[in-house]
């Protein structure tokens, strides 16, 4: 999943990245050797005593009692003979990895050498639960066990897709194996969810001759500009006929080409604003309250799930909406923005304003959306620094989308850089206030009330400067688009 | 040790059976009670003879030091199945029996020499099962076909005894 692709600018995996993989990789499993038990210990040990005191005080009774205890001991140890000197059990993953662009995706745990195991405890991923999301109990006996689960995620980004824990068991749990924790893991990139938004409506474009859009050139399009007599070598299929049957003379329409739209995402990495996570309170107390507070949640949730309810979803839903952080929200953004232009057959790139620099050049269809998904997902959330406009790269015409939380005054001239150059550009504003404002403490809003000023002043400035200012954590950027795109036409 | 990390590769179809909040072991649906249940089971048992014990020695009485004692090995038998107070609890009920009622080969005996092999096992698989773990029933299959091996030839020995 995160091989190279050829058109894609800058390291495809970087070495943090390479380094953590290849360390979650060949981390050596602690696969040890069977150790006894206290149940090994148990039977033994009462029948010993009953059998001493049943001979000493003549109780026969006391012998009975616990000859089926002992019985019982020596059968299981029968049982564990071929189980000492072999091997514990281990696990092998397989994971359908073309399944992953839905982030859900079919993970397959091979048990080998279960052979004279009498069970075998593996953690399974879960839907939306993570790597050790449940765990399953297999029965031993075979020499390998296949154990199959289903795995989804809202993550993006580097991800643990499997992790299982093992513990295997001997006859009576006489024996033990393991628990094995952090064994051989799955890591694998998992590609951010695509929002399906509409195209954003994008003023009208200087030049091109086919396409989505509305150019300001004339040319042959849909947009009607007005009428003129005809003339030889005009095309039939233009003639106006109502201007005919009104004049009994003919008019051609004189429309305005179409264009093409060649976007480039711009992302703008220079800041990273997440939610204040709260500290747990911390004492057994607490965690066993919240142990229990969390246990009650689930249970109801899962009765009105079971109800038909769709209110849990949505909780949830709105929890990790309040969770996310900026890099997030760029994601999300740019991702659905690449995918609804792409989808109406513009030419979509994407480029990092920051170091280092990361760029898919512009090309259009399914594959380059895919490419730009897999660069997004690539990213991490480290602060680095903006680089000069000059050095973006950016082609004449190409319209900027930047996604950016816009908290830094660098950032705002960047923009207004990029429109003296030529360059359309759109802002989609990052920031996630929502999640900043509910998580936020006494100390945070103070911090977050001087924030919001600083950054009105420079949208404003924007907005100013006839640049549509779009929030994503607002919702529905396409209809802000309209709204933007009206508001500057008024002012005009 | 590295080769134990095994990855090998990809499974490029999806299995029709596997629905969402399912388990699929070798290719069939899991079925089974949870961990926790094991636990109950365990608790259950403990109680049982625990219930017995007591009712076999009325001189020491359920409120008494002793029958406190002896609920809170039953806790403790089913809480902590993986400790030495199993082992406590089967111990507290041999030496309960040393309290003279009369009879030596009584029912009471009976149930408690198939319930303390229970209580064994149930508490050695209840150590080795995670508490929220899907346990597939044939899991406990060689269990219970030990169990019935070795308590039913005594089981009927004490009938037979008891009739004779």
């Amino acid at each position: 999943m995160t091989t190279r692709s050829p058109d894609v600018d800058g390291p495809a995996v970087t070495g943090a990245f390479r380094a953590r993989r290849r360390a979650a990789r060949a981390t050596p499993p602690r696969f040890g050797s069977w150790t006894r038990t206290a149940a090994w210990y148990r039977a033994p040990g009462v029948a010993a005593l009953a059998i001493g005191i049943g001979l000493a005080a003549g109780r026969p009774d006391l012998v009975v009692l616990v000859v089926p205890l002992l019985l019982g001991w020596v059968a299981a140890l029968l049982a564990t003979r071929p189980l000492l000197g072999s091997r514990t059990p281990r696990a092998a993953l397989e994971v359908d990895e073309s399944s992953f662009g839905r982030n859900t995706a079919d993970v397959v745990t091979d048990l080998v050498g279960t052979g004279g195991v009498e069970l075998v405890s593996v953690a399974q991923p879960g839907i939306q639960t993570g790597p050790v999301g449940s765990m399953v109990t297999v029965p031993g006996g075979a020499p390998e066990r296949s154990v199959r689960s289903r795995f989804s995620t809202r993550q993006w980004g580097m991800t643990t897709v499997a992790r299982p824990d093992l513990l295997g068991a001997g006859p009576d749990g006489l024996y033990l194996s393991g628990p094995v924790r952090h064994g051989p893991v799955r890591v694998d990139l998992v590609l951010g969810e695509v929002q399906p938004i509409e195209p954003l409506g994008l003023p009208p474009i200087l030049g091109g001759w086919a396409g989505a859009h509305v150019s300001r050139r004339p040319g042959q399009g849909s947009d009607l500009v007005d009428l003129r007599e005809f003339a030889p070598g005009d095309r039939l299929r233009s003639i106006h006929w109502r201007a005919y049957a009104r004049h009994q003379r003919l008019y051609t329409r004189r429309t305005l080409s179409d264009a093409d739209a060649e976007i480039m995402i711009c992302l703008d990495l220079s800041v990273m604003l997440e939610p204040r996570r709260a500290g747990a309170p911390g004492g057994r107390a607490a965690g066993a309250s919240r142990a229990v507070t969390k246990a009650i949640r689930t249970l109801l949730d899962r009765i009105a799930e079971r109800r038909g309810d769709d209110g849990p979803e949505r909780r949830r839903e709105r929890e990790r909406r309040l969770r996310a952080s900026s890099l997030d929200l760029t994601v999300a953004a740019a991702s659905a923005v690449a995918a609804a232009h792409l989808g109406q057959g513009d030419r979509v790139g994407l480029l990092t304003a920051s170091m280092p620099r990361r760029m898919v050049r512009p090309g259009t269809g399914n594959r380059q959306l895919q490419r730009i998904r897999h660069q997004l997902a690539l990213l991490e959330d480290r602060r680095y620094r903006l680089i000069d406009v000059s050095l973006w790269g950016l082609a004449p015409g190409q319209i900027v989308v930047l996604c950016s939380p816009m908290v830094d005054g660098a950032v705002t001239e960047a923009v207004l850089s990029c429109q003296a150059r030529g360059h359309r550009v759109i802002v989609v504003d990052t920031l996630p206030l929502s999640g900043l404002l509910f998580h936020a403490n006494a100390h945070d809003s103070d911090h977050l009330r001087v924030l919001t000023i600083e950054r009105e002043l420079r949208l404003d400035r924007l907005r100013g400067s006839g640049i549509p200012v779009l929030s994503w954590d607002a919702g529905d950027i396409s209809l802000q688009m309209a709204t933007e795109l009206q508001t500057l036409r008024r002012a005009r | 040790m590295a080769s134990d990390a095994e990855h090998s590769g990809t499974v490029n179809h999806r299995d029709p059976a596997l629905r969402a909040g399912t388990i699929l072991i070798d290719g069939d649906i899991a079925h089974g009670i949870r961990g926790w249940a094991l636990r109950l089971a365990l608790g259950a048992c403990a109680a049982l003879a625990a219930a017995i014990s007591m009712a076999e020695a009325p001189v020491v009485g359920v409120t008494s030091v002793a029958g406190f004692v002896l609920m809170l090995l039953v806790i403790g038998t089913a809480a902590a199945p993986g400790s030495v107070v199993p082992m406590l609890f089967l111990l507290a009920v041999v030496l309960y029996r040393l309290v003279p009622n009369g009879s030596l080969l009584d029912g009471g005996l009976v149930a408690l020499a198939a319930l303390v092999p229970i209580v064994h096992q149930l508490a050695g698989l209840a150590a080795a099962i995670p508490v929220r773990s899907l346990v597939s029933w044939r899991v406990l299959r060689p269990a219970a076909l030990r169990l019935v091996i070795v308590v039913v030839p005594v089981e009927l020995a004490l009938l037979v005894y008891r009739l004779v």
